[in-house]
């Protein structure tokens, strides 16, 4: 502000410059310039090195003189010096200065028309001088045109200024619009541009996104106790696996040892042809020895099977332990200090590991194991075969069935024995109801035959025990109700042919409980029997064990 | 005038000693029913962990009898007399470890309850005399309460941490031996 203070000091004096109403828009104009000149000024006088230049009234007489003239051309509007304009302007003529020798002769070039065309030192001298003359040297290029000699020179020094302010400008301009070009098009250049995520238009059908795995939201990490818990599921998991497995090799042996009750029931029936056959005789007979070699391999079978049962049941029984260990350490965990998890998840993953189900773990060769000899077998079947023999041989039983086979069915309840032929006669008795509570032994060749009686209700009470064989014909049965109230067991290959029968009603009130796994498993058929819609009659405790189950 | 002045100040001296009297007995007052508050607090924390405990308890004992139970059930089965071949079988063999450390463990929580019973029975007693305590102040204004506070501070310090802490260490619990275990289990079948 002192500094515009000062030039409205020198203006007020100049007379020639007041013309009219202009005056004082021009001078506020040349202030409003000064404003922005003077920084530049500054910056010019420390790249030309005049320091004490900077203050001298007549330098800046000079510079307002200059920026005056160029203002109150009316005609030139280029040369109007603006905000914008002024550094192209300091540019130029620092351009300009920056060569030593012409450095004079541009000064004087850029000097207004009043100021004469000198040395410094003139133009000190100059300026001392127009301090008492100052309105001369401030005339508008129109207003001394006609009066002073170099106004060519002065309009063409604004000519060239307007020229290097539109060059500037359009370089400017041609600068940016290439920026633009190589900005959208890289490639011009050899550069790649970023892969801008494309979006569909509104109109577009969206294609379905593909499952975006977990782990870009992936939840906080887990607590140990979830981990062990989790850990403790694999286990049980696993666990259920080996006993479902393990169910199966038992269903497997189950199903050898129900074959070879049949074949020895076919072999007793070889046997009754020729009760006196030695081993080497019963050889002969094709029949028999085949019976005999498959018993062998069934009962190979049997033997291998039970490293694989016991394999899994090591397995089962580990990892339930591991699991109940486990378990109860979580239960206590928030009561009790130094409980390990990680230790249990570790031992829990090394018996997972252990026990996992393989083709390995499980493989057996039959080959591999000692056959039981075909005679040792034939002695046994032997043996099995006297005994039933000696059952039938009871007299009274003769008689009985030789009455029944004459259609007199009035002793038959006092059959403690039957043969198949006296089945086969028993059969064609008509009525309802069938007591042969007498029986003792039934054979699956007379069953076969018995169980043809197209009655409904069938006693057998005094039956102690049925061969699997025998089961299988008497399930086949298409009568209603069947009473065994004196079998205290009840293997489960015998339940499993229960499970085929079409009948209503099952006396079993004999049955013992009994809590082994063999009990456990015909307690499950007989249960399972029951939700069928079968009807059981069995003792409460055996009942409540089965509720129990149920 | 100086008479008045003289009355002025001794009423004025009177006062600050009546005052001065009734703050000590306020602070005494205020400072049993602290720590009656105190008490009753981790006497409720107290009771919270016996309860807890107990509960933990009476589950380690059912989960026993079960694993027992099965021991005898196995024992029908197989006719087993003789540890030896009991620990054959991996179902006897696992629920005898399985109770030994469910013992050990049972034997740890029940004496962590008569400690947790015996600190609150303390804690108790000391609330009684507290309560008295108070009683006697209020009735005679003063009475000497430090020897009680310091007594019942011992007993806050020393059943507080214990409130935050496991009740035990399951790696550090007694072992029964399990040959031992075997046997009253037979003999109790």
């Amino acid at each position: 502000m002192g500094k515009e203070t000062e030039i409205d000091l020198y203006n007020s004096d100049d007379s020639e410059f007041t013309f009219g109403e202009q005056t004082e828009d021009t001078v506020k104009g040349v202030l409003d310039e000064r404003d922005y000149i003077l920084p530049l000024k500054e910056a010019g006088a420390g790249s030309w090195g005049r320091p004490d230049a900077e203050n001298s009234p007549d330098e800046l007489e000079s510079e307002i003189a200059l920026e005056t003239g160029d203002e109150l051309n009316p005609d030139d509007s280029d040369s109007t010096v603006s905000a914008e304009d002024m550094p192209d302007e300091t540019d130029i003529l620092e351009e300009d200065n920056s060569d030593p020798a012409g450095s004079e002769a541009d000064e004087a070039e850029l000097l207004p028309e009043g100021a004469p065309v000198e040395s410094k030192s003139g133009k000190t001298a100059a300026g001392e001088k127009n301090h008492g003359q100052p309105a001369p040297k401030k005339l508008p290029p129109k207003q001394t045109a006609n009066q002073h000699p170099q106004e060519p020179k002065v309009q063409k020094n604004a000519n060239r200024s307007a020229s290097a302010n539109k060059i500037i400008s359009l370089v400017l301009i041609i600068l940016i619009a290439a920026g633009f070009v190589l900005y959208y098009n890289p490639a011009l250049v050899g550069l790649s541009k970023a892969a801008q995520p494309a979006t569909p238009a509104p109109g577009d059908a969206v294609a379905p996104l593909a499952t975006v795995p977990p782990t870009a939201t992936a939840p906080s990490p887990a607590s140990k106790r979830d981990q062990c818990v989790a850990k403790i599921e694999e286990a049980n998991l696993l666990r259920n696996e080996l006993l479902a497995k393990k169910e199966e090799i038992y269903e497997l042996d189950l199903h050898y040892r129900s074959g070879i009750v049949e074949l020895e029931d076919e072999i007793f029936q070889e046997i009754a042809r020729d009760p006196t056959a030695s081993y080497e005789a019963a050889l002969k007979n094709k029949r028999i020895e085949l019976n005999l070699r498959t018993i062998q391999r069934r009962l190979a079978y049997i033997q291998e099977l039970a490293r694989p049962a016991y394999w899994l049941d090591s397995g089962s029984e580990e990892l339930f332990f591991l699991v109940r260990k486990a378990r109860l350490d979580l239960q206590l965990a928030e009561i009790a200090g130094g409980i390990d998890l990680n230790k249990h998840m570790r031992h829990i993953s090394a018996a997972i590991q252990k026990y996992r189900p393989s083709a390995e773990n499980l493989a057996i060769d039959p080959l591999q194991s000692k056959p039981q000899p075909l005679e040792t077998i034939w002695q046994q079947v032997k043996k099995k075969a006297d005994n039933q023999a000696q059952v039938s041989q009871n007299p009274k039983d003769e008689i009985i069935m030789k009455l029944i086979c004459a259609e007199n069915y009035d002793r038959r309840a006092e059959l403690t024995s039957i043969s198949s032929d006296a089945a086969r006669c028993l059969a064609r008795m008509k009525g309802s109801d069938l007591f042969l509570n007498g029986l003792t032994t039934l054979s699956p060749d007379a069953a076969k035959q018995l169980f043809q009686w197209p009655g409904n209700w069938i006693c057998l009470n005094g039956l102690k025990q049925l061969s699997p064989a025998t089961a299988q014909y008497l399930f086949k049965w298409k009568g209603q109700w069947i009473s065994l109230n004196s079998l205290d067991r009840f293997p489960p290959e015998l339940a499993m042919h229960l499970l085929k029968w079409e009948g209503q009603q099952l006396e079993l009130m004999g049955l013992k409980y009994s809590n082994d796994e063999a009990g456990q498993k015909t307690l499950k058929y007989l249960a399972l029997w029951v939700t069928t819609g079968g009807k059981l009659f069995v003792s409460d405790k055996v009942r409540q064990e089965m509720e129990n189950l149920m | 005038m100086r008479k008045h002045l003289i009355f002025s100040c001794a009423a004025l001296t009177i006062g600050f000693w009546a005052l001065g009297f009734v703050h000590a007995t306020g602070n005494k007052s205020t400072e049993l029913k602290l720590k009656m508050t105190e008490i009753t607090s981790l006497q409720q924390s107290l009771s919270g962990k016996i309860a807890l405990a107990e509960e933990k308890k009476d589950q380690l004992e059912q989960k026993t009898r079960e694993l027992k139970k099965e021991i005898r059930e196995q024992n029908e089965q197989y006719k087993i007399n003789a540890y030896q071949k009991a620990v054959l079988h991996p179902r006897i063999d696992y629920n005898l470890k399985l109770i030994q450390l469910l013992l050990g463990y049972i034997t740890r929580l029940k004496y962590k309850i008569i400690y947790f019973q015996n600190g609150h029975d303390t804690l108790n007693f000391f609330f009684q005399q507290a309560q008295d305590d108070l009683l006697m102040i209020k009735t005679l204004n003063d009475l000497e309460i430090d020897k009680l506070i310091a007594q019942i501070n011992d007993v806050l310090d020393e059943y507080i941490p214990e409130t935050s802490k496991p009740m035990f260490d399951v790696n550090d619990v007694p072992l029964k031996d399990t040959e031992q275990i075997w046997q009253e289990i037979i003999q109790t079948n």
